[in-house]
């Protein structure tokens, strides 16, 4: 039984080295052709045991699409009867045919008159079959079935190869995947290096960094990183103090894209709480922007993230000391992107070392700050600061501690606490005291200390000292703070001079008035007997001079209490100080041993003033003076005219002077060295001068005397010399 | 001889009210006393006195109210303050009032003799100007006066002033430093051409605004200036001061 001729050689003619897959359908072709049938197929069992089309031929376009709408398996019509009994199945009129019933309405419209199932085997096994189709009723010859099952082993032959060349395939794909993905670790292997010294690089750059310097270098690791892991953006937002913004602070980006500075600068926490939050948790945020929804309420987002053109980015939060303080983020643009756990983890060191150099740049600004401030509160200080350590070597010290003890530049450069202490010691009034006290400080590593004390010349310095000790109790050493209060104690024994004054003036005025209405009863008294009385004997007579006297004392004392517990205002008049000194020296009963010299200039200006109160202002300086020389001596009285509009009277004795801790006090109300006066004399002079707008002062050397110098204003704008102009007064 | 002069002595103090009778009883007086306001009243109501010296701090009633109620009595008694206290309120009232004098205690007993015999003798008085604008001070001024014995004139302007005292030789001239056309400066040195015995003394309310008019016109020998509010006992110590002065 031969096969035939045209058949044979067409398939001898059949290029079998091509693809089996295009030589299969060509065989199929080739017998469905020379046997005159219109299509066929070639339907296979796959592993699950269905059966689907692996080649056809002239089969029209939409066969396969309404094939595939059928729900009935192929194996359930006469395919699966073919492939079942492993012999030709023939059916006529498959459209009338129950088996075809599934597949009758597709197969209508092609007027299918003969369908022939030819199985296809394999080791004697089933695997397959083929489809032949033909319009016409054909009576298919034993000759022709022959030849079909002939033509099966063909096809079952090229199927094979087919199959053979899909597993070959299959093979070679994977080993090619495998040589793909061994050469990719490969690449990883190297990436991984060059990440571990690209980060180490960063690290070493920014533990030696100046911290002026830290910014820029921020900036430089981001493009480091970002051009490592190939994107587009990489940058830092930090939480502001309030922790109510997160800032940019530091970026990088490639040229063609643009930057977040200009676009987004600042995010307020509230408008993200769920983001920052999970960032504060330590969960790093990877989006891609095609993921959001593009909703009304993402509008302002999705508007910034497509101005960025960003397709991925990805933030990771900075956490130091526990402490949420920012996140890194970077952005690509070009396509959307997976984060590899690597790039993240590059990402996470990068955040990292940020963050600890930010930490390290804040304690160094904190510590700059803290120096500043303690710099700046040392120097601004009206104290003198002195810092000396444990070891009592000098520390710290400020200009005005220099300033107020005078220091010397080679002492304080030898910085030794003895040399500077011995410096201060001498400029002391009462050295030992301070020596002391200074030593026992040092012992004490606990004490605070505080007292005045008196520099020789009169300055006095507020000292107070603290030892330094940390919270824990660590002793450092020791601050010394010292002031110059020399003002303010001035200040303050003015004012309570002043208030001692006004206390007198007070009581003064009262006693005074009190005392004047009887000693005016004894005054009258006295008068009525001197009067009554004719001829007194000698005792009653003295006695009455005596009471006259002494009632007479009373009167001047009390005026003179009055005079200053209640000093009127000058009476201005125009005066000669020549004619007031006169008066004074004649109503003074100057002792004969006293020699009284008096040069007055001539031309000795007239003064605006009130002669009565000088009157009284010379007349108390004279008596202090002859007072003053009970052995005698010599009394002189200058007055000249020192500087235009002023003129000085000094009253000079060569008595036996005044000490000079008194001479501050010569002025004071009630001060006095004698066991005659009140001592109210100096201070009515000094409230009358003063009241005059002139100024009295006294200069004394104990045994040699005093000089008292009265300066007054001339009180009128033309300075003409004193001329003697008839006065009625004078005459 | 002509009869002494009747003195009434009003003192809470019965010290200094008896010694100073027992004084003046020895000089020839007619005294009485009296040691409170109430008494003093009722004394000076049922006889007549030429002289009263009247203490200015008192119990009951004070020496200013009773000395204005002994005005109304009798017009014609000369009343003298003393105060032992600075009561310059008081002072001032009883001299405004007219009371004829202040004396302070201790009480110097020649002067007060001799206040006595000036007041009792009724003598022609010093003369006195008084030029001021303003009129209320003028005539505070002059009713004051006149109960010491001055007798008083008074000008507006310096221009009234300068023709008074062509006519008239005056010892004191009160003059204010702010008059109408003629400042006092102008209206003092005007003065001291037709009377130049005359005594000036400055008055102003304003010391700052004329205090080179003043200084010029002390320097013009003008005696002092006061200022205003006007202290009367101030200004009696000053008058009493020049009369001596010029008496020497």
């Amino acid at each position: 039984m031969n096969c035939s001729p045209e058949l044979i050689k067409t398939i001898t003619e059949i290029d079998i080295l091509s693809p089996p897959q295009k030589h299969l359908t060509e065989i199929l072709q080739a017998i469905g052709v020379n046997l005159g049938y219109c299509f066929g197929s070639v339907i296979e069992i796959d592993d699950q045991g269905k059966g689907y089309m692996v080649s056809s031929f002239n089969l029209p376009q939409d066969y396969s699409e309404q094939d595939s709408k059928i729900e009935a398996p192929i194996l359930s019509g006469p395919a699966g009867e073919a492939v079942e009994t492993g012999r030709i199945l023939v059916l006529q009129h498959p459209l009338s045919d129950p088996r075809m019933a599934p597949w009758r309405e597709f197969l209508q419209p092609y007027n299918i008159k003969t369908m022939v199932w030819v199985p296809l085997k394999n080791k004697g096994q089933v695997f397959g079959t083929y489809v032949l189709y033909d319009t016409r009723r054909r009576d298919v010859s034993e000759q022709e079935l022959s030849m079909l099952e002939q033509m099966a082993v063909v096809i079952s032959i090229s199927r094979a190869s087919n199959q053979y060349l899909d597993q070959l395939n299959h093979k070679t794909k994977e080993l090619q995947q495998e040589i793909t993905e061994r050469k990719q670790a490969e690449i990883l292997l190297n990436q991984h290096l060059e990440f571990i010294k690209l980060i180490s690089e960063i690290s070493s750059d920014f533990i030696s960094l100046d911290t002026a310097k830290i910014d820029s270098a921020i900036n430089k690791a981001l493009e480091l990183v970002s051009q490592f892991t190939r994107v587009e953006r990489g940058y830092v937002f930090l939480l502001t103090n309030d922790k109510k913004r997160l800032v940019l602070t530091h970026e990088w980006c490639t040229q063609d894209v643009l930057a977040h500075k200009g676009i987004l600068e600042s995010i307020h926490v509230s408008d993200f709480e769920d983001f920052v939050n999970s960032l504060k948790r330590g969960e790093i945020a990877k989006v891609h922007s095609a993921d959001i929804p593009r909703t009304p309420e993402n509008k302002s987002m999705t508007d910034v993230l497509d101005l960025l053109e960003i397709k991925s980015f990805i933030n990771i939060p900075i956490i130091v000391s526990n402490k949420f303080i920012g996140y890194i983020g970077f952005d690509a643009t070009k396509k959307q992107t997976e984060w590899s756990d690597e790039v993240v983890n590059a990402f996470n060191l990068t955040g990292e070392i940020i963050g600890n150099t930010l930490e390290r740049k804040w304690a160094e600004e904190e510590i700059l700050f803290k120096n500043t401030l303690l710099e700046t509160q040392k120097e601004s200080s009206i104290d003198g600061i002195l810092v000396v350590d444990g070891k009592k070597k000098v520390i710290s010290y400020n200009k005005r501690f220099v300033e107020m003890w005078n220091i010397p530049d080679e002492l304080l450069a030898a910085k030794d606490q003895k040399k500077l202490l011995v410096h201060a010691l001498a400029q002391l009034e009462k050295p030992d005291e301070f020596k002391k006290k200074v030593e026992y400080l040092y012992a004490q590593k606990k004490e605070k200390s505080r007292d005045e004390i008196i520099l020789k010349g009169g300055r006095v310095f507020d000292r107070y000292s603290t030892p330094l000790n940390s919270p824990t109790g660590k002793y450092f050493g020791r601050i010394w703070f010292f002031r110059d209060i020399t003002e303010r104690k001035m200040l303050e024994e003015k004012l309570m001079r002043q208030e001692k004054l006004a206390v007198l003036g007070q009581l003064a005025g009262g006693v005074g008035h009190e005392l004047r209405n009887p000693l005016g009863a004894i005054k009258n008294s006295t008068y009525f007997l001197n009067m009554i009385l004719e001829n007194p004997e000698p005792e009653m007579k003295e006695t009455l001079e005596i009471l006259e006297k002494e009632v007479a004392n009373s009167e001047k004392i009390i005026t003179s209490l009055l005079d200053f517990a209640l000093a009127r205002p000058p009476l201005e008049r125009k005066v000669n100080i020549n004619d007031i000194i006169q008066k004074v020296l004649l109503g003074s009963n100057v002792p004969g041993n006293i020699q009284v010299e008096s040069q007055i200039v001539k031309a000795i200006p007239t003064i605006m003033a009130d002669p009565d109160q000088l009157v009284q202002v010379f007349g108390n300086i004279i008596l202090n003076a002859i007072q003053a020389m009970p052995e005698g001596g010599l009394l002189s009285i200058k007055a000249k005219s020192p500087s235009p509009g002023r003129i000085a009277v000094s009253i000079t004795d060569t008595g036996v002077g005044i000490l000079e801790e008194n001479l501050e006090k010569i002025f004071e109300p009630l001060f006095t060295t004698r066991a005659k006066g009140i001592g109210l004399g100096m201070a009515i002079a000094k409230t009358f001068v003063e009241g005059h707008g002139g100024s009295i002062q006294v200069q004394s050397e104990v045994g040699k005397g005093t000089t008292f110098t009265v300066k007054l204003p001339i009180g009128n704008k033309e300075e003409k010399p004193h001329e003697r102009e008839s006065q009625y007064f004078d005459r | 001889m002509k009869e002494k002069a009747s003195i009434l002595i009003v003192d809470d103090n019965m010290s200094q009210c008896k010694t100073m009778s027992f004084i003046l009883k020895r000089k020839g007086y007619n005294v009485a006393t009296a040691d409170n306001g109430p008494e003093a009243i009722a004394i000076v109501k049922k006889s007549p006195f030429n002289i009263i010296f009247m203490d200015i701090k008192m119990p009951l009633m004070n020496g200013v109210e009773t000395y204005k109620k002994i005005k109304k009595i009798r017009p014609e008694a000369r009343v003298i303050m003393m105060t032992a206290y600075a009561v310059e309120d008081l002072i001032q009232e009883a001299l405004k009032e007219g009371a004829y004098g202040i004396i302070y205690k201790p009480l110097d007993i020649p002067k007060v003799l001799a206040i006595v015999e000036k007041a009792s003798k009724n003598k022609q008085g010093a003369l006195v100007l008084v030029v001021d604008d303003e009129p209320i001070t003028c005539t505070t001024l002059k009713s004051m006066l006149i109960e010491k014995d001055f007798k008083v004139a008074i000008a507006y302007t310096g221009e009234e002033a300068v023709a008074t005292a062509k006519k008239k030789a005056f010892d004191i001239i009160f003059i204010d430093m702010k008059l109408p056309t003629l400042n006092g400066l102008e209206t003092y040195l005007a003065i001291k051409k037709v009377n130049p015995e005359a005594v000036a003394v400055l008055m102003t309310g304003f010391r700052q605004e004329v205090a080179d008019l003043v200084k010029e016109a002390l320097n013009s020998n003008a005696y002092t200036c006061l200022y205003k509010p006007l202290n009367m006992s101030e200004l009696l110590r000053l008058t009493s001061e020049i009369l001596e002065k010029k008496r020497k």
